[in-house]
């Protein structure tokens, strides 16, 4: 890959054409072995594909380019405590619809930090939840039957389904 | 709208439950058939006695996870009480070699550390111990050897019911056995929700 390059052109899954700076791409292990293997220079016409959809694919590149500055450089305590602020905001999104898209997006990248951090939004919205509670949030069918739940009572007299 | 998150991976979803108080990660094992086993698998170990109605049904649930979780390796174990002076002792770290080989992270509150025989925390990096008891200096001794990689201990109020020093230069090897410890009767399954 040619140095000059300063930002690759990626499609996302739906087809749709993105710019990621190479210091954004390199927060992502597959990203980045893809720079080093794949042609990136301007006379190349290969535009590799991300399985990604877009709407994810934005947030993800978003993330690295927010990230890629301070994982390059090294952040210092108040850089981090800002960070720490965006990455809240970053993630007050639509549960039921983007959350999932992102979690399966930062394991697919090898995405460390975007991981953690999606893997925590998730475990946020269960924490002090009943058993219900979390069904109806993530929308979890109940499959045990009526027989099964009554065996798992008698088993664990402490349980609760509700 | 479907249920997305169940067709997330194994590993993705224990990451997500390793977040939370076991206590809680081990609830949502009722969810449903796919997060039945789930739990079993989690690299935390992390409970607070307030969570508890008795400090009998903490340590029955505390030992019923060590005993029935797989042998994924643990990496944070944590256990704090506030209320309960309690006679817990985590001795799946001290006797059981494989799970504790990952253990970074030990804290310890308020609670009542029993004869140790052998401990190896080979990885430990933290050691936090507030309002520990311990019968006596040989046993805070023996808890020390086992952490060659220690770089951080955080010492606080610590009870040391013999103080006779002497005993620190004598190590002795036991067997302990959870039951020893414990005192566990009955169907361990039955304590894990309470």
């Amino acid at each position: 890959m040619s140095s000059s390059v300063e930002a690759i052109t990626v499609l996302s899954s739906d087809g749709d054409e993105f710019k990621i700076t190479v210091s954004a791409a390199k927060l992502s292990k597959p990203l980045n072995w893809m720079l080093e293997d794949v042609c990136f220079s301007d006379d190349c016409d290969e535009v590799p594909t991300i399985e990604v959809n877009s709407k994810t694919l934005v947030k993800v590149i978003e993330y690295c380019e927010k990230h890629a500055p301070r994982a390059n450089s090294g952040a210092s305590d108040s850089d981090a405590e800002e960070l720490k602020k965006w990455d809240i905001e970053f993630m007050k999104m639509d549960v039921k619809d983007i959350l999932f898209h992102i979690l399966m997006a930062a394991n697919y990248l090898h995405m460390e930090g975007l991981y953690d951090l999606a893997c925590q939004t998730a475990a946020d919205l269960m924490k002090g939840m009943t058993v219900s509670q979390i069904r109806k949030i993530f929308h979890i069918k109940n499959d045990f039957s009526s027989e099964e739940q009554e065996q798992l009572r008698r088993q664990h007299p402490g349980c609760s389904f509700d | 709208m479907s249920d997305k998150i169940s067709e997330l991976p194994d590993s993705l979803l224990q990451h997500i439950l390793s977040c939370l108080p076991t206590k809680q990660a081990i609830a949502t094992s009722l969810l449903s058939k796919r997060w039945r086993p789930l739990w079993r698998g989690l690299s935390t170990f992390d409970v607070d006695d307030v969570d508890f109605k008795s400090f009998h049904s903490l340590a029955q649930f505390v030992d019923a996870v060590l005993i029935l979780r797989d042998s994924t390796p643990l990496k944070k174990f944590r256990i704090y009480c506030k209320q309960y002076y309690s006679f817990l002792l985590p001795h799946h770290i001290v006797a059981n070699q494989i799970t504790v080989c990952t253990i970074q992270e030990l804290r310890l509150s308020q609670v009542e550390v029993a004869n140790l025989s052998h401990v190896n925390l080979p990885s430990l990096k933290l050691m936090s111990l507030s309002k520990v008891r311990f019968p006596d200096f040989k046993c805070v001794a023996t808890l020390l050897s086992g952490c060659p990689l220690l770089e951080k201990l955080v010492l606080s109020d610590l009870d040391i019911r013999n103080k006779n020093i002497s005993t620190v230069l004598m190590l002795e090897v036991f067997n302990i056995w959870p039951q020893h410890i414990f005192q566990l009767d009955g169907d361990h399954e039955s304590f894990l929700y309470c």
